[in-house]
């Protein structure tokens, strides 16, 4: 348990203190020193490095009183709670290794610490090493008895002599057995973790039976206990690596996720994306955007995802009652047919504040493979939709309020579909006037009505909200391929923190949010504002994904500007540095003074 | 609290009457030797916030005020009751001797109090100020006089008053201070229980309008003690609870309670209320209601009429749990808003019925759902030979559930029971509007008396509605005059037993002053405000309440200050002890292992160990050397006897010098603190340097560095 506790301990520190940009450090430098045959590693490509982004960090969040010495600095940690005094090379990399294990148990026992050094016997005669047999040293770590070796740069330090000198005499660093694609991955990290998840999952897998079979213990009585396991068997059989990482800059913080797959497996099937340096934001207007997206999706993975859906669907079907099995069906056939017509998807949520078309809308452009038969398709859904709904004697009302109309009104020269909630009837649904009144404050007079607009063979334009005048903006918009978002300071500024090739991208104003939210209480006759404040930002958290042949990678990326105002948010809302909240009756000024 | 600290805060309270008690002054002087200047001396420590601020802008309109209100009469007409009472007291308060010192301060002049605690000093000792409109010289005079008084000397026997070489007076019994008189400013003095205690130049005062509230009260929760700096450590979620109240021209009291707090505990506060949108009717025979709205009510009304998951007694002699799928009748169709009436019994014990409504949008759904759930749990209840509880009946033409129980022996003996009975009804609301309303009730009798009695009451042109106050987050009524007849006999009988022949007013002779009382709640995201106004001041418990929370010394919370008031308790506690080892040893012990058995540690094992500040948690998390709690948690579950680790503490032992203190490093903000062999404790404070470089390692050093010496 106690040498269970250093170690965790240990790993703790490095992830804890790890990040750092590693600028103009060598990935592959300082993965050289990890052995090709390694599972999995957490490294740390400069420590000098981290310290100063990790201080600059909390410099900027206003956070340095509040974290004490040594743990405002990873050398100064590294220093005080093993005793590296002398001989650190804090240029260095530092890396946490664990080497092959023949069961989980094992794991931990097959970990070592490698810790750069200048001097490497200064390095352990300051942690109070003594020199032994075969050059390997037994040093004390956090009081637990434990052997290095040494190499010239690297000082190798595990429980076990085998692993520490296994380890310094590797002659295969990890960095020739990464896919490029894995180099790549980890290139601007200031901390890293790769896992080999095909040996990992093979080492845990009475580990993960012994979950599944406590999943089905759980899931008992429902149709199909297997369930569990059948939707994530792609994972457990198609993965090959994870990498993951964080990288701590000026600009702000980014985290990023990637894995490998294994040719020609189901996930392999499932993760293939089509990428384009190009912008993925073409057709999306430029009203202030809440979030804005823009994705490629290939058919073929669609049906692969679908087909792996397919495991709820048996699962749902084989519960719902006997008489809507035929519709259930057939609606999930709709589906797959609607969505594996889409070729990419490219929208914004917006506020349309001081607009009178209500608080916000929606807009999404649709490549698609056909139009017209897109929008039949999504005609034959809600059809379905309504008659499987209509069953329910509750719903029929519901459900009689909602209609279709081909042709409903052209803008821009296109005949647009409406799909609408007849807000007259909104009473038969259970809801009263007063939710009637605040549907129409949020959606405008129009209330629930969607367009659909089949603007060319390829394209389709769906608003919700904002009346016409939107839908014609979007419309017009999608029409000209323009992406005018692209000019937005603040998507520009974030984009560039993204990799290039992009299949997909996600911007959300959180600034934007927040302003919605505060817009939306004083439109719905809320007595206070929403305590949550944000000053007007240029700063999205932006999300992407990216890939190639059996790899894919998602990144996030956290802006400076983000992460104070969120910190300062928070604080404002904890009464930490708020202006005091208004009393209702003063403090008498007395006149008395100390006694 | 513990006994000692109620002590000391009992003359706080009291100095505020002006009325300090005699006590036990040999025991306070014995366990809280005064704090005493040391060679290294003491630091004043930094003006905080007081806990409480309590404000009275002038007695005699207070008193006035009172006397005028409803509940003046009703406290003239109870006094007129217990006048030819001689004696209430046991332990020989003499009443006589209280009233002719009530005769004196009734001839003082008027003034203004202020009423001030603050968080208590390092020892745990009360700190307390009152502050009067009179010069110090009047004050001492007047105290002086009624100490002069001959009931004062059978109430406080050996006050005296005496100057004091610094200024100002000291009011003594025997040796121990209980207050100072000391000037306070712009001719105001005050009574305090240190002579250096900052008085804040405002205090929480309240308003109605433009004009000063009768009396003013504030609970500070934030900024009272000085916190250790870390990360969250300044959160409270309430930082502050005031009370205002003045009496209304009819004679009711109109109260204002307003709980302050971060919006982050508004965010959590609106998500559990609502403003109530629906309106009910509630009898007017009732004893009173509430109407509230909350999401959660639902799945609590499930819970409580018994068609949620229970406990049943199984054959296997254990419990199961049944209608975990049955249950959710009432959260899936019950609205948010619910009017809770408690209306009197019919019983031969008359204990009230309680009947919630709520609006329900498919009644007929709703009974079919409650009868196939009723059938569900009535199974299972079969299937483990009980008696199905779940019973339907058709009354006045509605379909009535009712639980009765199961057989199953509960195991007491209850002088009632309730029948939870659930049932539709269809009610006009305030808006004219018919609703369905789902009814559920708790009744002592039969549950057909119960549906036949509420459909009859009486449902006038000029029914009551509940709530009557447009956007609030809940309102209660209360009925004085039912709730007062239905109380008067058996208050009347237990009166009895201490006062022979008292008998209180009948309902009839303070109808007049029997008036409605109504209180009213909203949420804000900065705090909660409940309005009320009432015949009775609220205030009568929650201002002593709010006194008593403030005067609660407390544990070792997120400040220094308080984690020092631990320590010194352990080392008085430890040092008496050493005095007994001194005593039969001739010597001081020179380690802590010496005490073994004349200091029980396996039963006070918190002798051995001070929480740290939030800061130093978090460090020593981060260093994983946690272990200490880890293996005394090992331990206590293996019942080990404890091991005696000494590292907390530093005995230094001279010949002529014996002191028994914390290992260096050991408290955030002192370098040393230790108690010497007069039981005088003394505390080093931390330069500035010495406090920047404290580091999550603090106490890590204390541990290895605290060792004893002797030389």
């Amino acid at each position: 348990m106690s040498r269970m506790r250093k170690l965790v301990t240990g790993l703790l520190i490095v992830c804890l203190w790890l990040p750092g940009r590693a600028a103009g450090q060598n990935i592959k430098e300082a993965l050289s020193v990890i052995p090709a045959d390694a599972v999995g590693f957490v490294c740390l490509p400069s420590i000098k490095q981290f310290d100063a982004d990790y201080q600059q960090m909390l410099a900027l969040l206003a956070l340095q009183g509040m974290v004490q010495p040594p743990f405002n600095s990873l050398s100064s940690a590294l220093k005080a709670h093993f005793q590296m005094t002398s001989g650190l090379n804090e240029n260095g990399a530092l890396a946490v290794v664990f080497l092959p294990a023949d069961n989980p148990q094992e794991l931990l026992a097959k970990l070592a610490f490698v810790v750069p050094t200048t001097d490497a016997k200064a390095l352990l005669e300051a942690m109070g090493g003594k020199s032994g047999e075969g050059g390997i040293w037994n040093v004390s770590m956090m009081g637990q008895p434990a052997f290095a070796a040494t190499t010239a740069k690297h000082v190798v330090i595990a429980q076990s002599a085998e692993v520490a000198k296994t380890i310094a005499e590797s002659k295969t660093g990890i960095d020739t057995k990464l896919q490029a694609n894995e180099l790549k991955a980890l290139e601007g990290l200031d901390l890293a973790v790769w896992l080999d998840a095909d040996r990992l999952m093979k080492l845990l897998k009475p580990q993960i039976e012994g979950f599944f079979a406590m999943m089905q213990t759980a899931q008992r009585g429902s149709a199909d206990p297997e369930l569990f396991r059948k939707m994530y068997e792609p994972y457990i059989t198609g993965l090959r690596s994870i990498t993951m990482g964080l990288a701590l800059s000026k600009p702000g913080l980014g985290l990023r996720f990637s894995m490998t797959v294994k040719p020609g497996s189901d996930l392999a099937k499932q993760t293939k994306l089509r990428t384009t340096s190009e912008s993925l934001l073409v057709g999306v207007p430029d009203d202030p955007y809440l979030l804005a997206m823009g994705q490629f999706l290939e058919p073929a993975t669609v049906q692969a995802a679908i087909k792996q859906m397919d495991q709820l669907f048996v699962a749902g079907i084989a519960e719902a009652p006997e008489q809507h099995k035929e519709k259930i069906t057939a609606l999930r056939n709709q589906f797959e047919e609607w969505a594996t017509l889409i070729t990419g998807v490219h929208g914004s949520v917006v506020s349309l504040s001081g607009s009178s078309n209500g608080l916000g809308a929606l807009a999404f452009a649709f490549d698609v493979t056909d139009s017209e038969k897109w929008i039949s398709a999504v005609v034959k859904i809600v059809d379905t939709g309504k008659e499987l709904a209509a069953s329910e004697e509750e719903a029929k009302a519901g459900v009689a309020a909602v209609t279709h109309k081909a042709d409903a009104e052209e803008i821009e020269g296109i005949k647009v579909h409406h799909f609408r909630f007849d807000p007259a009837k909104v009473e038969q649904i259970g809801w009263d006037e007063e939710d009637a009144r605040k549907l129409t404050k949020l959606l405008g007079s129009e209330g629930i009505l969607v367009r659909v607009a089949p603007v060319e063979k390829n394209l389709v334009t769906v608003t919700f909200g904002g009346g016409a005048e939107f839908a014609k903006r979007a419309i017009g918009v999608a029409k000209a391929k323009q992406a005018p978002l692209d000019r937005d300071p603040g998507i520009r500024k974030v984009a560039e923190q993204l990799p290039r090739e992009r299949a997909s991208v996600v911007y959300i104003a959180v600034d934007q949010i927040i302003s919605t939210i505060r817009e939306g209480g004083k439109l719905m006759g809320e007595e206070e504002e929403f305590p949550i404040q944000m000053p007007k930002l240029q700063a999205p958290l932006a999300m992407s994904g990216t890939g190639g042949e059996n790899w894919v990678q998602f990144d996030l990326f956290a802006p400076s500007e983000l992460l104070v105002a969120g910190k300062n948010a928070a604080m404002l809302l904890m009464g930490g540095g708020a202006p005091p909240p208004p009393k209702p009756d003063g403090n008498k000024s007395g006149a008395s003074k100390e006694p | 609290m513990d006994r000692a600290h109620r002590w000391r805060a009992t003359p706080a309270l009291l100095g505020m009457m002006l009325a300090p008690v005699a006590a036990a002054q040999s025991e306070r002087e014995r366990i809280f030797a005064p704090l005493t200047a040391s060679a290294e001396s003491t630091a004043a420590e930094p003006a905080v916030k007081p806990r409480l601020e309590l404000h009275v802008g002038s007695v005699s309109r207070l008193i006035s005020e009172f006397g005028r209100s409803h509940a003046g009469v009703f406290a003239e007409q109870l006094g007129r009751t217990f006048q030819e009472v001689s004696s209430l007291s046991s332990e020989g308060l003499a009443v006589e001797s209280a009233a002719g010192l009530f005769e004196i301060v009734q001839t003082w002049p008027d003034t203004s109090i202020d009423f001030l605690t603050f968080s208590p000093d390092s020892r745990g000792r009360s700190r307390w100020a009152v502050r009067l409109d009179w010069p110090v010289s009047g004050l001492q005079t007047r105290m002086a006089a009624l100490l002069r008084a001959e009931a004062a000397g059978k109430l406080f026997k050996g006050a005296r008053l005496t100057a004091r070489a610094a200024g100002g007076h000291e009011l003594t019994i025997g040796d121990a201070t209980i207050a100072y008189l000391l000037p306070a400013g712009d001719a105001r003095s005050c009574l305090t229980s240190h002579p250096d205690l900052n008085l804040p130049a405002t205090v929480f005062v309240g308003t109605e309008g433009d004009e000063p509230a009768l009396l003013g009260c504030r609970l500070n929760f934030a900024g009272t003690e000085i916190n250790s700096g870390a990360l969250f450590s300044s959160f409270h979620f309430v930082t502050s609870i005031d009370y205002t109240a003045r009496v209304g021209g009819a004679g009711d009291w109109i109260e204002e309670v307003q709980v302050q707090w971060p919006p982050l505990s508004g965010l959590g506060a609106k998500a559990l209320l609502d403003k109530v949108k629906q309106t009910f009717f509630v009898p007017d025979e009732a004893f009173g209601a509430l109407a509230i709205s909350t999401p959660a009510i639902g799945g609590m009304l499930d819970g409580l009429a018994g068609l949620g998951p229970q406990m049943v007694p199984d054959e296997s002699g254990g419990f199961a749990m049944v209608a975990a799928e049955a249950g959710g009748v009432i959260a899936r169709h019950a609205g948010a808003d619910v009017c809770v009436s408690l209306i009197p019994g019919t019983g031969f014990i008359p204990m009230p019925d309680i009947a919630i409504q709520t609006r329900v949008k498919q009644p007929e759904k709703f009974l079919n759902e409650v009868r196939e759930a009723a059938r569900k749990i009535n199974e299972e209840f079969r299937h483990r030979d009980q008696s199905p509880p779940w019973h339907e009946a058709t009354i006045k033409e509605r379909c009535v559930f009712w639980n009765e129980g199961s057989s199953g022996y509960g195991g007491g003996m209850m002088p009632v029971s309730f029948r939870p009975v659930v049932f539709t009804a269809r009610e006009v609301d305030a808006s004219g509007k018919d609703r369905d309303l789902l009814v559920l009730a708790w009744t002592s009798t039969s549950p057909q008396r119960f549906v036949t009695r509420w459909l009859e009451l009486p449902r006038g042109d000029k029914r009551r509605f509940l709530p009557s106050a447009e956007g609030t987050y809940g309102q209660a009524w209360l009925n004085w005059k039912t709730l007062y007849a239905w109380v008067h006999p058996y208050l009347n009988l237990a009166l009895s037993a201490f006062v022979r022949d008292a008998l209180l007013p009948r309902t009839r002779e303070i109808a007049g002053n029997l008036t409605d009382g109504d209180l009213t709640l909203k949420v804000r995201y900065t705090g909660l405000n409940v309005a009320h106004r009432g015949p009775i001041p609220v205030g009568a418990l929650l201002v002593p309440a709010l006194a008593a929370i403030a005067l609660d010394a407390g544990d070792a919370g997120g400040s220094d200050i308080a984690r020092e008031r631990v320590a010194c308790q352990r080392l008085e506690v430890l040092y008496h002890h050493c005095q007994l080892f001194k005593r039969d040893t001739g010597r001081w012990p020179a380690t802590l292992a010496e005490l073994d058995g004349y200091v029980d540690f396996s039963g006070h094992p918190e002798l051995l160990h001070l929480t740290l500040s939030p800061k130093r948690q978090w460090a020593q998390w981060l260093e994983g050397i946690q272990k200490r709690a880890e293996k005394k948690t090992e331990e206590s579950e293996d019942e080990s006897p404890v091991v005696l680790d000494e590292k907390l503490y530093v005995i230094e032992w001279r010949p002529e010098r014996w002191t028994l203190g914390y290992a260096p490093g050991t408290l955030d903000h002192l370098e040393k603190l230790y108690i010497d062999q007069d039981g005088q404790i003394h505390r080093v404070e931390k330069t500035p340097a010495e406090q920047a470089k404290t580091s999550g390692a603090g106490h890590d050093s204390a541990s290895t560095s605290g060792t004893s010496s002797q030389e």
